[in-house]
């Protein structure tokens, strides 16, 4: 294990030390005699501008990144840019676009009926399947502190628009916004007392034990649909167990040490926007070089979202707004180009603080793998077509990275299998809806 | 800054004409179309002569009255889908408030609850994921430690005299009546007590160790988060006529009945008096469930809870969070954002608990509540001092909670105002009849900013598009008529040196139609139309039953229009009306349950 100082310092910004806690590799990890697949997902709202996004000319190796992708240069052998993938899920069933697209984009299922408003008098619900994450969760089964961690970076609207993280049908996972919170929920415990930890364990396990029981108690008696409702929260407390058994069992990583800690921020404001994401993404980072998690989602803002780049001088419109902007309207397309060109800044940002964590012979970047998706393609049409998703990272050498993958419009429920496949799910079959799923994209 | 719902009602600046034009076959618009998508339509639609035909059939129906229900209002009803609900952050601080007098708002630090029809706290919704457990095991933790401090206030024994374990048995037994709002069963309270074992094993004090851990196992359980409903067996008995089951339906316990009561009218759990009275079986008919609603509606508990429906319906508090482009409205001092939500609330409560009672001055009242900094941000003179108090408006300009500062910001954007947002917010909130959404893949594209034009001159510049102008004609001649109000709701009479003109519509309503001028006319309009009104009781039934109705529910809201009607509109005895109803007091049976009992006489 080779552990620069200078390089951990530089990957994750120069943050401030607290004590290291410099450590072997994760037990989990060394346990399997190789070192765990991450996914991620990273999400921004609202679509692109596809014409300034798509990698220009060459071959499926050899090509050159299109000015929105530019920030990510220094990563290009480390990514699978695609075209051609359609999300045509998101265009059945109800509700307006903006619902359709989040509700589908990591489930692949049509979106359930249900009186969430988008300008819709049908009305839409939430989604109507589990996403990646939590599926490949449920089917991994690992033996980390927590089974995903969702992040938010301004996901602050309590609705299907601001969810792309599902347990199952109709089950919304919210992510956390703010950033002192997950530092708080993942690191705190990281340098007290073990004896102090141990007691702490003992208290909580038989207040737990007692709780349990309640629902055997209610079950008996309650109606179905309330069961099902009272069956989720028996599933968190069955989580909230193991993640506290976790949490003293397992020792931290190779790179696991206390990351800088985040003040308290208004999680919905423009102006901090910039800096709740730095801290999340260096939470994000930590936590899986912690090895606390292995599926994650990052959620910068939401769908129809009405956040300005107020922190970059954006001060008139909001990026839902310049999405819509017309074709032909320079100037908004300009400023709309300019905060997904900032998005792409964000995720090279992460990049670069995975690939600063060494792992084996590599990094952890190399055995992660980031998807970088939105709900819709194009604002101003709120199309679903030709959707701009992006993987980064080799998924522990599954994933052939360097290309640009060009398609004649299959199903996005295709990539989807694919990265379950790559991820270690090779028996999954079809993703999603059978309808959309017409066979796994290889990755390899 | 908290996004505007409006954003969300209309997913654009502007909408497309799919749902709202016909016919639906005509020839698309754009090359990558969908099929039966937007229909060219013919560029006349002037404010005052809205192309209703076309449009009108793509509203979802209105509230309305019910041909096919007794009026009589004798027969049993169905009581409607009802899931059991999660405690809201709102219930959980004031529950934990009047269990253990801890006022310090744990629940403001869990994820937010899950929104539904633009309210907060609507039972499908409101989930339990891993991370609420760890919150709510956290906040019992932080809860018991407080608790453990004032134990002697709490106990209601003695643990040396009377042993420690019999002492933590009473405990269990009165304080879990509290916290699980019904009496534990003997399994419940043995369980509970155990802890006092486990405790032996632990850090001493043993005592304080194991209360403290029982308070956690309490405030932890699914029976202390969730209002839990069972029912029991509802038997009936006609005169000279075997007593009879109800086959579909179960009565709600009177301690089932006690938390409806309390958590609709406090938001937190039931008193003492509702406590016994469940416990001597004094709730079980409709006088009984009345006199304590009247009771409760009394207690200054039931101000901001009952408030806290318009505030969610009406988007109110969304005020707090808003934020103004400097470059167009420099003068913004975020410090007045908690005072127009203060002059709403004040307003609202006056029309709650005042001598005039009527809810058709929410829509037309000729007054406001004012403090000085706040009548000084709108220009009236003649108000001194911090306290609000109520004050004439001028009633050529504004009328009722929609020429409000709050309202007129919630629905307005960063740096203009938008007719778009204040129109569809009428439609949805108001009317009840949210407007379909745009089709896929077809280019919309709100209106560039111009500085020479009227923000009006912009969107009907925009909405002459053909394609645009099926459902604009519903929204943008309702939101004109708001435009003397600029996006924090001061009166104005120009813009950009363009005269204001408020002129417009309404159309598409059951009894509204006509054209208005200015947003005081289209107030009064709305207030006198039982669309609305009856829109005021739908959107109040979801919120008291945190759901939305489904159609066996519209004999039920057509009883309580009714009687909300017969009530002069009075909320009050409208809530009170609501408490008595079947949907209030009854669950539906289980449909296994159902089919076993079907019709058997006990």
């Amino acid at each position: 294990m080779n552990l620069s100082r200078r390089a951990l310092l530089r990957g994750l910004g120069g943050v401030a030390l607290g004590l290291p806690l410099l450590q072997t590799l994760p037990r989990a990890a060394r346990a399997q005699g190789a070192f765990p697949k991450r996914l991620v997902v990273f999400f921004n709202p609202n679509g692109t501008l596809k014409e300034l996004w798509s990698p220009r000319g060459g071959t499926e190796t050899d090509f050159a990144l299109s000015p929105l992708l530019a920030p990510l240069e220094r990563h290009k052998q480390d990514l699978v840019i695609f075209d051609g993938v359609d999300m045509a899920v998101a265009d059945t069933g109800p509700g307006g676009p903006h619902n359709r697209g989040m509700a589908t984009l990591l489930t692949g299922e049509i979106i359930l009926p249900g009186n969430f408003a988008d300008g819709d008098g049908q009305t839409a619900g939430w989604a109507g399947g589990p996403s990646i994450d939590q599926l490949l969760a449920d089917r991994l089964a690992p033996p980390t502190r927590f089974r995903t961690l969702e992040l938010g970076v301004r996901a602050i609207e309590n609705e299907p628009r601001a969810r792309i993280s599902y347990r199952g049908a109709d089950q919304p996972v919210p992510p956390e916004n703010q950033p002192l919170n997950v530092y708080t929920r993942l690191f705190a415990g990281m340098n007290q007392d073990p004896e102090v930890m141990r007691r702490l364990l003992v208290q909580r396990r038989s207040v737990l034990d007692v709780v349990r029981e309640d629902f055997a108690r209610l079950n008996a008696k309650l109606a179905p649909e309330d069961r099902r409702k009272l069956e989720q929260h028996a599933e968190s407390v069955r989580q909230l167990e193991r993640s506290l058994e976790a949490g003293v069992a397992t020792p931290s990583g190779a790179l696991c040490r206390t990351p800088e800690i985040p003040q308290q921020f208004d999680v919905g404001s423009e102006d901090d926007f910039a800096e709740i994401a730095r801290h999340q993404m260096q939470l994000l980072a930590m936590a899986l070089a912690c090895d606390m998690t292995r599926f994650s989602t990052l959620e910068f803002s939401s769908a129809l979202n009405a956040l300005r780049f107020t922190f970059m001088g954006l001060r008139e419109q909001d990026g839902h707004s310049l999405s819509h902007a017309g074709d032909f309207s320079a100037e908004q397309q300009a400023q709309w180009a300019r905060m997904n060109t900032w998005y792409a800044e964000q995720l090279a940002y992460f990049l670069d603080l995975l690939r600063a964590v060494p792992e084996g012979d590599g990094t952890l970047l190399d055995n992660t793998v980031v998807l970088w998706c939105s709900e819709l393609s194009r604002g101003n049409t709120h199309s679903h077509s030709d959707m701009p998703f992006v993987l980064a990272g080799r998924a522990g050498g599954a994933i052939r990275t360097g290309r640009h993958r060009v398609f004649d419009g299959v199903p996005h429920n295709n990539l989807l299998l694919g990265l379950c496949h790559a991820m270690g799910a090779g028996d999954m079959q079809s993703f999603g809806n059978r309808e959309f799923c017409t066979g796994a994209i290889d990755l390899g | 800054m908290r996004p505007h719902r409006s954003a969300l009602l209309l997913a654009c600046g502007t909408l497309l004409a799919v749902g709202c034009a016909s016919p639906p076959d005509a020839a698309v618009h754009e090359a990558d179309a969908t099929p039966g998508g937007a229909a060219p339509a013919p560029v006349t639609t002037p404010p005052t002569e809205p192309s209703v035909p076309a449009t009108a059939a793509s509203l979802p129906p209105p509230p309305q009255a019910q041909d096919h229900c007794d009026p009589l209002d004798l027969a049993p009803r169905d009581p409607g889908p009802a899931l059991i609900r999660r405690l809201t952050r709102t219930e959980y601080n004031n529950t934990v408030r009047d269990l253990l007098g801890d006022a310090s708002a744990p629940a403001d630090a869990f994820l937010p609850d899950e929104e539904f029809m633009g309210f907060h706290n609507q039972a499908g919704s409101l989930q339990v994921s891993a991370l609420h457990v760890e919150q709510y095991m956290q906040a019992s933790e932080r809860l018991a430690a407080t608790a453990v401090a004032r134990l002697s206030a709490l106990l209601p024994c003695e643990p040396i005299e009377e042993g420690e374990a019999a002492c933590l048995r009473t405990f269990v037994e009165s304080f879990g009546l509290r916290a699980w709002r019904r009496p534990l069963e003997a399994a419940e309270v043995d369980r509970l007590v155990s802890l006092h074992d486990a405790a032996a094993t632990m850090e001493p004090p043993r005592f304080e160790r194991a209360f403290q851990l029982i308070v956690q196992a309490l405030l932890q359980s699914p029976n202390f988060l969730f209002r839990i409903e069972v029912g029991e067996p509802y038997v009936t008995q006609a005169l000279g006529a075997p007593a009879r089951e109800d086959a579909t339906r179960l009565k709600l316990t009177d301690y089932e009945v006690a938390s409806r009561l309390s958590y609709l009218i406090w938001q937190s759990m039931p008193d003492g008096a509702l406590l016994s009275a469940a416990e001597q079986g004094r709730l079980g008919t409709r006088e009984e469930v009345a006199a304590q609603a009247r009771r409760m509606m009394d207690d200054p508990r039931a101000r901001p809870a009952l408030i806290d429906f318009f505030n969610q319906w009406l988007r109110v508090d969304e005020v707090l969070g808003i934020e103004r482009d400097p470059q167009w409205y420099p003068d913004f001092d975020p410090a007045i954002r908690p005072l127009l939500a203060e002059e709403t609330h004040a307003f609202i409560e006056d029309l709650l608990w005042g001598s005039d009672r009527d809810l058709k001055a929410l829509f037309a009242a000729d007054h406001t509540w004012l403090n000085e900094s706040l009548a000084r941000f709108y220009g009236v003179e003649g108000v001194e001092g911090e306290a609000f108090r109520r004050v004439a408006v001028n009633p050529s300009q504004r009328a009722g909670v929609l020429t409000q500062g709050a309202i007129m910001a919630v629905t307005a954007k960063p740096n203009m105002t938008s007719p778009v947002f204040r129109g569809a917010y009428v439609r949805e909130r108001v009317l009840c009849t949210p407007l379909p959404p745009p089709p896929p893949n077809l280019p919309i594209v709100p209106p560039d900013p111009d500085p020479n034009s009227s923000t009006r001159q912009k969107f009907e510049q925009h909405s002459a598009d053909p394609a645009c102008a099926g459902c604009h004609s519903l929204i943008d001649p309702v939101g004109f008529g708001f435009e003397n109000f600029d996006a924090v709701g001061r009166w104005r009479t120009e813009e950009n040196g363009h005269p204001v003109d408020s002129s417009g519509a309404l159309s598409a309503t059951l009894d509204a139609d006509g054209p208005f001028d200015g947003a005081a006319a289209l107030s009064r309009q709305l207030a006198e139309s039982e669309q609305v009104q009856r829109c005021v009781v739908t959107q109040a039934f979801r919120f008291a039953h945190g759901r939305s109705e489904v159609p066996e529910d519209l004999c039920g809201i057509d009883s309580l229009y009714a009687a909300y009607e017969r009530g002069g509109r009075d909320f009050l005895s409208f809530i009170e009306h609501l408490t008595t109803s079947d949907a209030f007091r009854f669950r539906r049976r289980p449909a296994a349950e159902n089919a076993e009992n079907a019709g058997s006489t006990p």
